[in-house]
């Protein structure tokens, strides 16, 4: 059986149901109205983000359901990315926060945790100023005030 | 176009939540807009380093009076006693504080310390609490009933983990009446470091006198040791055991095994269990230096036997176990009928024992 989501630009993706229902979002709206073949429209994502997101269902179609993470102590989270998935974010940085705020909105987990992965991976072992740059972020504080933050901050710098 | 900061803060927390202390600290240095949203999570979990320098620890009390507010889950590593801490801990209020994990040294004192924070209590209730400290010291803590009182008290209804490592010694009737008391427990490990000290201990006989069930139905990790066994079979393997081993003569073997079987019942009910250790881990002929018959001693009097023949397969129902650590504590359980019986109920455990050494002791002797 298949389905057909409908992009923000009015373009019709047919897809299996089973893949489609990697989004808890569809999956649900399925349910609510029963067989029906009427397209779903998601007016929130582009085709081109929607292309992106229908290629990582597809890959993890069989997936086993994902459990809770059993632990909210973000100090025990893993930062591993499956291979397949690693080259699948390999794309640039608008597209990578557009397939975030997609996956949040579909209410895919996996690859909402996978995105934001990724982007924690792009902050990770960088200092101030490299994260600027890989953020294109303007540094709007005082010299007096950096000064003052990282003396704040000495507690922790140790690790 | 899209940028990090027009993500919703959900998921600014959700990439946060991936990073760890210091990249944190990185974060709230890279603009007015990045520290007001990184802020709050660098303190959320923090882990401090209770340093030897009284000017760093000064500075550190500073900045956790100014954050207490913020604080989820507070680790202390302590390079000295945390007195200091305690001492102005009454100024300090955590309203979300949940989770207390302290380690070090502490050269003697650290305990009141720690059970004074547990003892005011958490508002949400505690949920992650771990005591560790350095397994080379020579002296021991003692987690009393004041200490059980506190947790149950403030922490019955919440708390999820309990670890007591390193030289702590706990009593039997405390852990029992927290595993009567606390549902929502996934892992209780009391690890010890070496036989002098006891580390976790369950009095077997307890066990199998007290009417109350343990409510913990969730307990995912249990290392403790279930002890005060007697274990006439074992005789049987000597030809003359030294004379201060009479204990085995207390008990018939049918009453042996009676006891344990209503020790297995009781852990059949946790069928949650990942990891089971029950054994002595690092005791071993070796670094044993009161030589092989305390060894054996211990050995016949405070274990299970995890034998067929004691019951063992009240224990089948534990389909999740991945790891049973047995060392130093199994008299059969690398006989054929055993393994063969691990190997069916227990196929995705790893089964850590060490062999039977009645030749070993022989030859020592």
């Amino acid at each position: 059986m298949t389905v057909i989501l409908v992009s923000s630009d009015n373009q019709d993706f047919k897809v299996d149901k089973e893949v489609a229902e990697r989004s808890i979002l569809i999956k649900n709206m399925l349910e609510d109205v029963g067989e029906s073949d009427s397209p779903i429209p998601l007016p929130n994502v582009t085709s081109a983000v929607l292309t992106k997101v229908i290629e990582y269902c597809e890959h993890h179609r069989n997936d086993p359901v994902q459990v809770p993470e059993e632990t909210d102590d973000p100090r025990k989270r893993s930062n591993d990315i499956e291979e397949w998935d690693m080259k699948f974010m390999q794309v640039d940085q608008e597209m990578l926060f557009e397939i975030i705020l997609a996956a949040n909105y579909l209410d895919i987990k996996p690859l909402l945790d996978v995105g934001c992965k990724t982007v924690a991976n792009i902050i990770k072992g960088k200092t101030p100023e490299e994260i600027r740059k890989a953020f294109n972020i303007v540094n709007d504080f005082t010299p007096e005030e950096e000064a003052q933050i990282k003396k704040e901050n000495e507690w922790a710098e140790d690790r | 176009m899209t940028l990090f900061n027009d993500l919703p803060y959900e998921l600014q927390e959700n990439i946060a939540s991936f990073l760890t202390q210091y990249d944190l600290c990185q974060c709230i240095r890279v603009c007015q807009t990045w520290r007001a949203l990184f802020h709050p999570y660098l303190w959320k979990n923090v882990r401090i380093l209770w340093s030897s320098a009284d000017s760093h620890r000064e500075r550190t009390l500073t900045q956790i009076k100014t954050h207490g507010h913020l604080i989820h889950s507070l680790q202390l590593n302590c390079k000295v006693s945390l007195f200091a801490f305690n001492e102005i801990c009454p100024e300090l209020f955590f309203p979300f504080l949940t989770s207390l994990e302290v380690s070090g040294p502490f050269y003697r004192s650290g305990y009141e310390e720690f059970v004074e924070i547990i003892k005011r209590g958490s508002p949400g209730g505690w949920r992650k609490l771990v005591f560790s400290i350095d397994a080379f010291l020579d002296y021991s803590f003692d987690f009393h009933q004041d200490f059980f009182d506190a947790v149950i008290q403030h922490g019955a209804s919440t708390l999820e983990i309990l670890r007591l490592e390193g030289r702590c010694n706990t009593y039997s009737t405390d852990i029992h009446r927290l595993l009567c008391a606390a549902p929502r427990l996934k892992e209780l490990r009391f690890t010890k470091s070496c036989t002098t000290y006891r580390g976790g201990f369950l009095s077997a006989l307890e066990l199998a006198n007290s009417s109350e069930d343990w409510v913990c139905s969730g307990l995912e990790v249990f290392v403790c040791q279930i002890g005060g066994i007697q274990r006439p079979d074992f005789a049987e393997h000597f030809d003359d055991l030294p004379e201060r081993l009479p204990i085995y003569c207390h008990v018939t073997l049918q009453e042996s095994i009676d006891l344990q079987r209503k020790v297995y019942a009781r852990l059949a009910r946790l069928t949650k269990l990942r990891e089971l250790i029950l054994g002595y881990d690092d005791i071993t002929v070796d670094n044993y230096a009161s030589g092989p018959d305390d060894k054996e001693y211990t050995r016949q009097t405070d274990c299970l036997a995890m034998t067929v023949e004691s019951g063992l397969d009240l224990l089948k129902g534990l389909k999740e176990l991945r790891f049973v650590g047995l060392e130093d504590m199994a008299v059969w359980v690398e006989g054929e009928e055993e393994q063969s019986w691990f190997l069916e109920h227990w196929p995705n455990a790893e089964i850590l024992s060490t062999p039977f050494f009645v030749d070993l002791y022989r030859e020592r002797w």
